[in-house]
């Protein structure tokens, strides 16, 4: 339970923390290799291990695979080779609502046909607890007004959720995987359709949430700024489908995003921000 | 329309059905009356009172005839033929995260036709019929579900694409199934079943498809907010945990199931698996969990009133007939007013 806390209280320390053997990575991904089928390889011997309670950023460049490892780790892919445990258990040998159990899913876009209310589409953050049969109870609903509550918008609970704006429906998307009390989030480009103070707030929120809950994240994006702002481990998927996993120190090096993104970057210490920023040097 | 989403969201669902629920029960009484031999509706009444007390009545000998032995039936059958065809409708349109998708567009009905047509063609019999009408369904349903993905598309617009190729496909084969058949038997009775009629509705057609119609609505209806998550998408539900290929695989069969053994007993009836499901969206608001029982009662009540019609007419004019007629300009209305809230 220390190793737990310990993971939540400090980020720094999380990445060393499951190489105590006492803890089982909440996420154990081993030598993964992945390509669809008539296409060159995306991912190649992807090996990583995440802690209860880390929050991992996953980088790297359009295309290199970022969506396509989340899917391996839900086992809505299947892997050529490799292996990914789920707290120790195989995940293809877990059944799809056991999965959910643990884990929620924010993808990119989900595109809603039917003009579901906010709360309704909520909700079906809690599909993996119910039967069949079993439509959700007003404990199960409670969690949704709670959950709408904390990311401060409960006002659109009876807003129809197609009709939202990006930023409010990614939020909306945040307080499913909540209310799916999980324990661990995957978020596929949270804040890609965001504009800047949107993109800033669903990053807090996540790292806030994360912390006060419990829950370990692993977020991808291609902005090298995002795992700074969280000071979180940092997971770099480079264009060879090669997955190298670190700290922020031991991966935000120049060199190594340069090569990654094929552009140039600098990485200063700006004191007005209280932190390193990435960007890139005036062209030409 | 912001206000009028909100407002049906909220409307109380016990309340909108037990208005519907009587609603339905007055139109069934009505339809007991109403007729080439109208009946009064005391009379009608103490027939329906006397069959469980055993009572005798001074009401005449045929009153008694005609409610029981032709009118019951056949309220009956219309009864379980517009809730089976609105609950599959409405399982459809969800799964398929589309709603213009209906039985009579996914190609059901259509194959449905052409197995019974087939199955009388070789007076096959009841039984024959019905099953040769769900083995046609659900061969129409396949087609439509692959032809997406053997050209690659699988975007809703190609899988409605799909339903009308494969409803022209059928309509073509049903042409040459009428053209087989002999103009004097058994190519009125094929006509009949395309158009769609509940005349020769009785209790033992009542025997074969009732009872799968009713257990198909009950499992579909216990798990129809399940229904709102297959809706998500593939992806999306089974990130959520669902049990994608099992759940889909018994809401469509069931869908299926239903939309066959409403085609047994009544023929082809367009509009119902997709006018009423909308109307049931737009007076409670998309959740399933509320809309299905909603479009359930309702198209009951629907059906009671259009087979009432054409009984009335005198001539028995086919169901479908009516159902297009009211059906589709009901249905421009109803999109006109719920713009944008699909």
């Amino acid at each position: 339970m220390s190793e737990v806390i310990n993971g939540i209280e400090s980020r720094e320390s999380s990445s060393s923390t499951y190489s105590n053997e006492k803890v089982t990575p909440l996420v154990d991904v081993q030598g993964v290799n992945f390509a669809y089928p008539g296409h060159d390889q995306v991912l190649h011997d992807v090996t990583f291990k995440v802690a209860p309670g880390e929050l991992v950023t996953l980088l790297g460049p359009n295309g290199a695979g970022k969506s396509t490892l989340l899917n391996c780790i839900m086992n809505l892919l299947t892997p050529q080779s490799g292996t990914i445990f789920l707290d120790g258990r195989m995940n293809l040998q877990m059944e799809r609502r056991e999965i959910a159990q643990m884990v929620a899913y924010v993808q990119q876009s989900v595109d809603v046909t039917f003009a579901y209310t906010v709360r309704d589409y909520a909700v079906m953050g809690r599909t993996p607890f119910l039967r069949m049969y079993t439509p959700p109870s007003a404990d199960d609903y409670a969690l949704v007004d709670d959950a709408l509550e904390r990311l401060g918008i409960l006002h659109l609970s009876q807003r129809v959720y197609s009709e939202l704006s990006g930023g409010q429906r990614q939020l909306v998307d945040v307080a499913r995987a909540i209310v799916q009390q999980p324990r661990l989030i995957l978020f596929d480009e949270p804040t890609s359709a965001l504009d800047y103070g949107n993109q800033i707030k669903v990053l807090k929120m996540v790292d806030e949430l994360s912390r006060a809950d419990g829950f370990a994240a692993i977020m991808t994006t291609h902005n090298p700024d995002h795992p700074i702002l969280l000071d979180s481990s940092v997971c770099l998927l480079g264009r060879d489908g090669r997955l190298r996993k670190g700290s922020v120190d031991e991966i935000m090096q120049e060199d190594v995003l340069e090569e990654v993104y094929q552009a140039r970057l600098i990485i200063r210490d700006v004191a007005d921000a209280g932190r390193r920023v990435c960007m890139t040097p005036a062209f030409g | 329309m912001k206000s009028s989403i909100k407002d049906s969201n909220q409307r109380s669902l016990p309340l909108v059905l037990a208005v519907l629920a009587v609603a339905t029960v007055c139109l069934a009484i009505a339809a007991l009356c109403i007729g080439s031999y109208s009946i009064p509706v005391r009379d009608t009444l103490n027939i329906l009172v006397s069959t469980v007390t055993g009572a005798a009545g001074d009401w005449a000998q045929m009153a008694e005839t005609v409610v029981l032995q032709v009118r019951v039936p056949r309220v009956l059958a219309a009864i379980l033929v517009g809730a089976a065809l609105a609950v599959a409708g409405t399982s459809y349109q969800g799964i398929f995260r589309n709603p213009l998708v209906s039985p009579d567009l996914l190609g059901v009905s259509s194959g449905a036709c052409i197995g019974a047509a087939f199955a009388i063609l070789l007076q096959a019999g009841q039984v024959g019929i019905q099953a040769a009408a769900f083995v046609g369904g659900i061969a129409a349903v396949a087609m439509t579900i692959s032809i997406p993905k053997i050209i690659k598309r699988e975007s809703t617009i190609a899988l409605v694409l799909s339903g009308v190729i494969v409803s022209g496909f059928c309509g073509s084969i049903l042409g040459l199934l009428k053209y087989i058949a002999d103009p004097e038997s058994t190519l009125p009775e094929i006509v009949y079943w395309q158009m769609g009629s509940l005349a020769k509705a009785d209790y033992g057609t009542l025997l074969y498809a009732g009872p799968i119609i009713i257990v198909g609505i009950i499992i579909l209806l216990a798990m129809r907010w399940r229904v709102n998550v297959l809706s998500l998408g593939d992806q999306e539900a089974k990130a959520l945990g669902v049990n994608l290929k099992f759940e889909r695989g018994i809401v469509i069969v069931l869908s299926t199931l239903l939309t066959a053994s409403a085609v047994s007993l009544a023929g082809t009836i367009g509009w119902i698996g997709l006018v009423l499901p909308h109307l049931a969206r737009f007076l409670v608001g998309p959740n399933v969990a509320r809309s299905m029982p909603v479009a359930f009662v309702m198209a009951s009540g629907f059906m009671l009133i259009v087979d009432t019609l054409a009984r009335f007419s005198g001539i028995e004019i086919p169901l479908s007939i009516l159902t297009g007629l009211i059906g589709t300009p009901f249905f421009v209305v109803l999109l006109a007013k719920q713009r944008g809230m699909l």
